[in-house]
């Protein structure tokens, strides 16, 4: 009897182990990774079984957005996609670094139905080349709003082979401005007065650097803390939009010939390091912009103590929100500004680059089961009706329409306004922005329902950065591939412009910069800078010949 | 034949043992599936290290074992390449870290084994413990705000006449190092100590008895009594700290570091997570990561050989 006993318990624990064991396992590929492999065959059947005693016969799609933070696709603008589509989406969260996921998902090729990604980046390649996305051009004819969208796009979207892999995001024209001198306006105000700080003339290089100087001078210390002009975000690197748009620069280099080179051979790259380094040497520069990350760069715009930064207009956003808040109101905040390099003409400025061909790559990937459904899911979403119902919300609630005019709800307006991320979390408005054409609607209304009107600081960023507006999309994502031994030398190569780069800017002399900057070209070149540029230009080539350039 | 017989009778008494503890066998089950399969099955992808591997999508084993074998190739790069300044900087990190986090819990044990007041006792060990608990991404700011130009240390250090400039921590390269290391220390301190006060309380009270009648002080004791008594812990410890000594940290690192002083700052884990994961650059991660386990296995088994020498106790 007591050996019977002890042979049940033994067999229970370790059938309770083993369970364990399995739970955790359907719980935690729910939430990950789903199909694919063997091994969790027997999970997919129960979350099938889940979905189907869930909801009658409607299918699931499985989605990475790479953007998606950790939302659920539950708001009443996804219920709506939902019900309208009759397709049940799945959203997989990136867990930390998007991009790394993404490599892992593909090494392991547990990827989902459809994947959204970094289109600049060398991904949207890696996934490619692994077979891994359906080519789109079989499946057109069940596209029919994707055709009508996206026009022209589609042709220059294509793949090397000469077919659609992917449809991009955020595409087509944006004038929305970029990048710019932003600086807070009641000290701009304070130096130059306010007919001077109201007008959209640009600055230049040499006015600039005096505002700061006289900043410097008038108040070393705000709220006993040292001043500085101009701070960076040095972990988020979102600087270079601003140093090189001020002296022209864009993605390569591109000589006489037509080649392309490394950002740093322009002939300008040194004049824009050598102003950068004046600011530093004259106290005018942060002198812990290296260390700042999100909160800390936040932290101090918010301070008051800083008269500007080298960023997008958007980007001191959380700062304004808290300069709003605070008694100095409106006017404290930080605004755009144009500043032209030495030698530069007012519309030779390179601050907006933005991509036509968009910020992300959408495509399907060989995991879908259900490619009918994925793809009635994509042409919704890509329709002005989809497009519509994500980016305006649900007509008839937060919109109508008078014949062909868009009216805006102006309550909903205003909550996108003010209430930033918690309006957007509970109306579902832009909370998913999926093959987001940025042309507006043709009665001249935008294609996002917040941007119907526009707050100060935009409008201030619309009236200075004029003319700043280029296209990068020929530029995008022409680096070698990871898994090649060209990709490690390009890897090293931006190791040493990164190590480089602060060391340059934070030079104690101009002699200094000048001869660091010689020592960095020295080691770029030892660490084969000239192979890396050779597949640029070949990949290049190629681009232009698909895109009937040549 | 008498052999044959004997290895008969051999395999029975075996096969007897086993069906006699076969609960015990049963409850091992999980265990050894578990070695096996989670342990020692994915080492198969160690063979990544020396091919060229790209997924395709034929599945991962077939990729793997199709991809173009390079060798020692990866190797071979990282050698010529970053291996001695990202060398450098792993073992300059973990030596520091090891000159002070090892010390640091002994003396924290020993000083609060001999702490009267159970009020303060308490209250040591629980602050002393607390930042084990705190996530790197918190700590790690925390040193950011403190050592910052405007800083809690600069402030103090420049009240006190002691610098008359603010020292900016984090654009010194080798001052990273030193920061890494306090604050590994800070954070593992209190954890350590907690095993060393475990072991202290298992020493026979017998022993400060008799050597109290024999006229020991506290000092005394503490250097002949508690010390010998809790070697064998030190020594164990010792052996995982040198066998992890290549571990010196990912977290702290990644989220401290700045481009400035990245040639300062990037040890073996944080340069595989920038190949291998973020660039896709599976084989030369691997390879990378593949490298650094060889040297630490290796350090393991040097240091257990060396402690079995210097006293009789070994971890294996």
């Amino acid at each position: 009897m007591r050996r019977k006993a002890a042979f049940f318990t033994a067999a229970a624990l370790v059938m309770s182990m083993l369970a364990g064991c399995g739970s955790g396992d359907s719980a935690s590929t729910n939430s990950t990774a789903s199909s694919g492999d063997n091994a969790s065959g027997q999970n997919e059947s129960v979350s099938d079984a889940q979905g189907s005693s869930d909801a009658g016969d409607v299918v699931t799609v499985t989605f990475f957005d790479k953007n998606s933070g950790s939302k659920l696709f539950d708001d009443r603008v996804a219920q709506e996609i939902m019900k309208r589509t009759g397709v049940k989406v799945d959203i997989q969260n990136p867990t930390g670094d998007p991009g790394e996921k993404l490599s892992l998902l593909l090494a392991g090729q547990d990827y989902p139905d459809i994947v959204l990604m970094d289109r600049g980046s060398d991904l949207v390649n890696k996934y490619i080349d692994a077979g891994a996305l359906i080519a789109l051009d079989d499946y057109m004819d069940q596209l029919p709003n994707v055709q009508e969208m996206y026009g022209d796009v589609l042709n220059k979207t294509r793949y090397k082979d000469g077919k659609n892999y992917y449809l991009s995001n955020w595409y087509g024209y944006d004038p929305d401005p970029v990048a710019g001198f932003i600086m807070k306006y009641s000290y701009m105000v304070d130096i130059v007065g306010k007919e001077r700080a109201d007008s959209d003339e640009p600055f230049t290089h040499d006015e600039m650097f005096d505002i700061l100087k006289q900043f410097k001078e008038k108040y070393p210390a705000i709220n006993g803390k040292e001043t500085f002009g101009m701070t960076m975000n040095g972990d988020a690197k979102n600087y270079f939009n601003t140093l090189k748009g001020m002296y022209g620069m864009r993605t390569y280099y591109k000589d006489a010939d037509g080649i392309l080179h490394w950002d740093v051979y322009d002939p300008n790259y040194i004049n824009m390091l050598h102003f950068v380094n004046d600011l530093y040497t004259n106290g005018l520069l942060d002198n812990e912009w290296v260390v700042n990350n999100n909160e800390l760069f936040t932290q101090k715009l918010s301070a008051g103590n800083i008269m500007g930064c080298f960023n997008a207009y958007w980007d001191p956003g959380d700062a304004n929100t808290a300069i709003r808040a605070s008694e100095e109101g409106e006017e404290g905040q930080y605004v755009a500004y144009k500043v032209l390099g030495n030698g530069i003409a007012a519309d030779q400025t390179t601050y907006g680059g933005r991509s036509s061909l968009g910020w992300d790559a959408i495509a399907i990937t060989n995991n879908c089961k259900d490619i009918d459904a994925a793809l009635r899911l994509i042409d919704f979403c890509a329709s002005q009706e989809g497009q519509d119902l994500m980016l305006w919300g649900i007509e008839g609630e937060d919109w109508t329409k008078e014949g062909d005019k868009y009216i805006p709800n102006e309550e909903v307006v205003a909550r996108l306004k003010n209430e930033g991320n918690d309006a957007v979390e509970e109306l579902g408005i832009c909370r998913w922005t999926w093959f987001v054409k940025n042309d507006g609607h043709t009665d001249g209304t935008p294609n996002r329902i917040a941007s119907t009107q526009r707050d100060w600081a935009t409008e201030i960023a619309w009236q200075n950065l004029t003319d700043t507006y280029w296209d990068t999309a020929e530029f995008d994502a022409l680096e070698p591939e990871g898994s090649s031994p060209d990709g490690l030398k390009y890897q090293k190569v931006k190791d040493i412009f990164d190590q480089a780069f602060p060391k340059m800017i934070n030079a104690s002399s101009s002699e200094e910069v000048d001869s660091l900057y010689q020592q960095m070209l020295q080691d770029m070149e030892k660490a084969g800078i000239a192979d890396v540029e050779k597949i640029i230009n070949e990949n290049y080539q190629t681009r232009l010949e698909l895109w009937g350039m040549k | 034949m008498a052999k044959q017989n004997k290895a008969e009778k051999n395999r029975k008494t075996l096969g007897k043992r086993i069906w006699n503890q076969r609960y015990l066998y049963l409850l091992m089950l999980p265990a050894l599936f578990w070695v096996i399969f989670i342990c020692y099955a994915p080492m198969t992808g160690l063979y990544m290290a020396f091919c060229n591997y790209t997924p395709t999508t034929k599945g991962y084993f077939h990729d793997l074992f199709n991809a173009p074998f390079v060798g020692l190739e990866w190797f071979r790069y990282f050698f010529q390449t970053d291996f001695w300044s990202i060398m450098r900087n792993t073992l300059a990190t973990s030596l520091l870290t090891l000159l002070f986090s090892f010390p640091v819990p002994i003396i924290i044990a020993l000083g609060l084994n001999e702490v009267r007041s159970v009020k303060i006792k308490k209250f040591v060990q629980t602050t002393s413990y607390l930042p084990y608990f705190i996530s790197w991404v918190i700590a790690a700011n925390i040193f950011l705000t403190m050592l910052s130009g405007d800083g809690v240390v600069n402030n103090l250090l420049m009240a006190l006449h002691i610098i008359d400039e603010p020292i900016l921590f984090f654009q010194k390269g080798p001052y990273f190092w030193w920061i890494i290391a306090f604050a590994n220390t800070w954070k593992g301190m209190g954890y350590n100590a907690i095993i060393y006060l475990a072991a202290i309380s298992g020493i026979d009270p017998g022993l400060y008895e008799a050597a109290e009648v024999d006229g020991a002080n506290r000092w005394q004791k503490m250097l002949h009594i508690t010390l010998p008594a809790i070697r064998p812990t030190i020594c164990i410890l010792l052996i995982l700290a040198i066998g992890g000594i290549l571990n010196t940290g990912f977290e702290q690192q990644l989220l401290l570091q700045n481009d400035s002083i990245l040639g300062y700052s990037d040890v073996l884990d944080t340069y595989a997570y920038r190949y291998g994961m973020k660039n896709g650059m599976y084989s030369y991660g691997t390879a990378v990561g593949l490298f650094k386990s060889v040297v630490s296995f290796a350090l393991v088994l040097s240091a257990n050989a060396i402690t079995r020498k210097v006293n009789d106790s070994a971890l294996f």
